[in-house]
């Protein structure tokens, strides 16, 4: 609309001044004459608009007209953008406190691995300063070499906990690693020192006190045996107490053992003195040693895969005879017992099936606590010691796999340590 | 005086990457070393056999690290004749290198010693100073390398005048152990054997003292080995 108005008032202008000029025979000098005026005009317009823009806190300059309408867009185009970047940064700022905030260490990483941005709490964590250290390749600070690997790895589906070095090497960190936007990282650090300490004194308690009950332990099953061994001197009624006290005693001793195995297991997480097992050979092995030990059972191998597994041989094979063990026990007299060694969807698979009571669903999630019973008479009945699948499931952990049990009333159970390929 | 936006300036991007690399391989390394010291050193306090003959075999991957440093930075010496800053940054990681390796060779000798002191009674000095002087040259070690990846010449100073404390107090530690020797003849074999770990934690600390000197030269261009910082005070200060 005002640009039609002005263009008409342009032209009215450069009529009247033809007209005029023409009264005195000067109507082309004239028409130039206004022309001049106008481009004069129109740049002291445009002048005084720079000269505002350059100034933008202030309220743009009174003009009329086409300027004046100009003007008032510019300006209340400036008064939107400046309102919602306000909004903006003080969105970011809130996250910004939210994070700073928060008891956690926060750093926050660009896709090559430099620092963007850190909160107070990770600075003692992980020894970093801000705003310093922004643009710092962030494991040239952090140069533990667990960290370094996990952290270029790109592999965060599991946190990761380790020792920092040095003067620090008291703390126990743990880490998550969260992607977001085009491969940055934001990465939560938590110190877990407390709770890594308390899990190793369970674990010193539990090894110290089964090293501590051994010693009384085998004085009374010596003196138990030895009385056993002259039992046509003992009067008859004493011989059957006695033979239950050197049973039991040996169960306990099981006990023992196996929760020292236990505790082994659980405090030895180490990559070295690991190599590649040879399955088949293995259980031809363990086979050999059940057929002596339990000669009325019947266990066959399938072995259908030559794959090793990357792993420690002692704690596997332990593993195994476990599942095999009481495959045995808890199979119908008579029935045979399956070990397979196969390879299915990527995976690799060893399974030990039996044909025998099998177990109550309800009880397959927590079969693997320590001392779980089915029912309070199995236990004593077979002579286990309760703690035979937490060594497998120990066992499983420690080499990336893991223990599926599927098992109907009735019909029998299949345990399955399931490995994955890289394994 | 040199800033680390200076290594993305060059105008081929290869370049760039292939500095920034070497940085990386070196400071990683030097996680590896500050690895192993710490553990020899928990090998040594715990008189744990089975922790310290790890960190000796691990000593082969040190070794194995800074043959592929050096050998990427002959390949950036040969390819692209670095020049001013780049030269002082090769120059400087060859020489870091060096001190990184020897203190990994050091720490294997402390895991060596807490093997053999694994098969000794307990010591009567109860590991103070061994304890004490382990952990000033942690941080020796921590901040040097530090100082490297921030190009930060005040902690590098700092450090290379950290340097006269741990060494004094190897003087005093020496003396606190002759004194047991003195004491009871029959403390003198492990107690040789601390000896021999505590020389080699102050090794450790010279070079550390040493990767500090460098960070100097890489970011200021001065030479200040030798006991030169006090002459050069004035001119190693950050503006």
């Amino acid at each position: 609309m005002s640009w039609f108005s002005t263009a008409v008032r342009i032209l009215l202008l450069l009529a009247l001044s033809a007209a005029l000029g023409s009264i005195y025979g000067y109507a082309l000098e004239a028409v130039t004459l206004v022309l001049l005026g106008l481009v004069a005009f129109w740049l002291y317009q445009l002048h005084r608009v720079q000269m505002w823009l350059n100034e933008p806190d202030e309220s743009p300059p009174d003009a009329y007209g086409i300027w004046g309408h100009l003007l008032a867009r510019i300006y209340f185009q400036q008064q939107r953008n400046s309102e919602a970047q306000a909004h903006l940064q003080s969105t970011v700022e809130y996250l910004q406190d939210c994070f700073a905030a928060m008891r956690d260490g926060v750093v926050m990483v660009d896709e090559h691995g430099v620092i963007k941005w850190l909160n107070q709490a990770v600075k003692p964590l992980l020894g970093l300063r801000y705003p310093e250290d922004t643009g710092q390749t962030l494991t040239n600070l952090v140069r533990s070499p667990e960290f370094n690997h996990y952290f270029l790895s790109r592999d965060y589906s599991k946190p990761l906990q380790y020792q920092a070095v040095g003067d620090r090497s008291r703390i126990f960190l743990r880490v998550e690693i969260t992607r977001f936007g085009k491969g940055e990282r934001l990465l939560f650090v938590r110190d877990v020192s407390s709770s890594v300490r308390m899990e190793q004194m369970r674990r010193d308690f539990v090894a110290n006190v089964s090293h501590e009950l051994r010693t009384p332990l085998t004085v009374i099953s010596g003196y138990l045996s030895t009385f056993l061994d002259s039992s046509q001197e003992l009067p008859p009624r004493y011989v059957k107490p006695l033979q239950q006290m050197g049973q039991q005693a040996q169960r306990m001793e099981n006990m023992i053992k196996d929760l020292l195995w236990l505790s082994r297991i659980e405090s030895e997480p180490r990559e070295e003195g690991r190599e590649m097992v040879d399955f088949r050979g293995m259980l031809q092995e363990l086979r050999d040693e059940l057929s002596e030990a339990y000669p009325q059972s019947q266990v066959l191998l399938e072995l259908a895969t030559e794959h090793k597994v990357h792993g420690d041989y002692r704690q596997l094979y332990s593993a195994v005879s476990n599942l095999a063990i009481n495959a045995i026990k808890y199979g119908r007299e008579g029935s045979p017992v399956t070990i397979s060694w196969f390879a299915d969807a990527g995976n690799y698979l060893l399974q030990v099936r039996d044909e025998g009571l099998g177990i109550d669903s309800v009880h397959i999630p927590r079969l693997t606590e320590r001392f779980y019973r089915v029912d309070d008479s199995r236990n004593s009945a077979t002579g286990g010691t309760g703690l035979g699948l937490a060594i497998v499931k120990h066992v499983a952990a420690a080499h990336g796999a893991q223990l599926q049990i599927e098992s109907k009333l009735g019909e029998g159970s299949k345990f399955t340590l399931v490995f994955p390929e890289r394994g | 005086m040199l800033k680390r936006e200076d290594y993305q300036q060059h105008i081929s991007a290869k370049f760039n990457t292939e500095l920034e690399g070497l940085r990386n391989h070196m400071l990683s390394m030097g996680g590896k070393v500050e690895q192993q010291l710490t553990t020899a050193l928990e090998a040594l306090l715990k008189m744990d056999s089975g922790e310290a003959e790890l960190i000796v075999s691990r000593d082969r991957e040190v070794n194995q690290m800074e043959m592929a440093i050096d050998d990427e930075c002959a390949t950036i010496l040969a390819r692209r004749q670095p020049t001013a800053s780049d030269l002082r940054l090769v120059i400087a990681i060859i020489k870091v290198n060096r001190d990184l390796e020897r203190i990994g060779d050091e720490a294997a000798k402390v895991a060596k010693q807490a093997v053999r002191m694994s098969e000794d009674a307990k010591s009567p000095s109860n590991f103070v100073e061994i304890r004490h002087i382990g952990t000033l040259v942690g941080v020796m070690l921590r901040q040097a390398l530090d100082a490297f990846a921030r190009l930060d010449v005040d902690q590098a100073v700092a450090v290379v005048r950290g340097d006269a404390e741990v060494d004094k107090e190897y003087g005093s530690a020496m003396r606190s152990l002759v004194t047991f020797m003195v004491e009871d003849p029959r403390n003198i074999g492990g107690i040789l054997n601390e000896m021999w770990a505590l020389r080699s934690l102050e090794r450790i600390g010279d070079h550390a003292c040493n990767i500090a000197e460098h960070v100097v030269y890489l970011v200021q261009g001065l030479d200040v080995r030798h006991g030169r910082l006090s002459e050069l005070g004035d001119k190693v200060v950050t503006p």
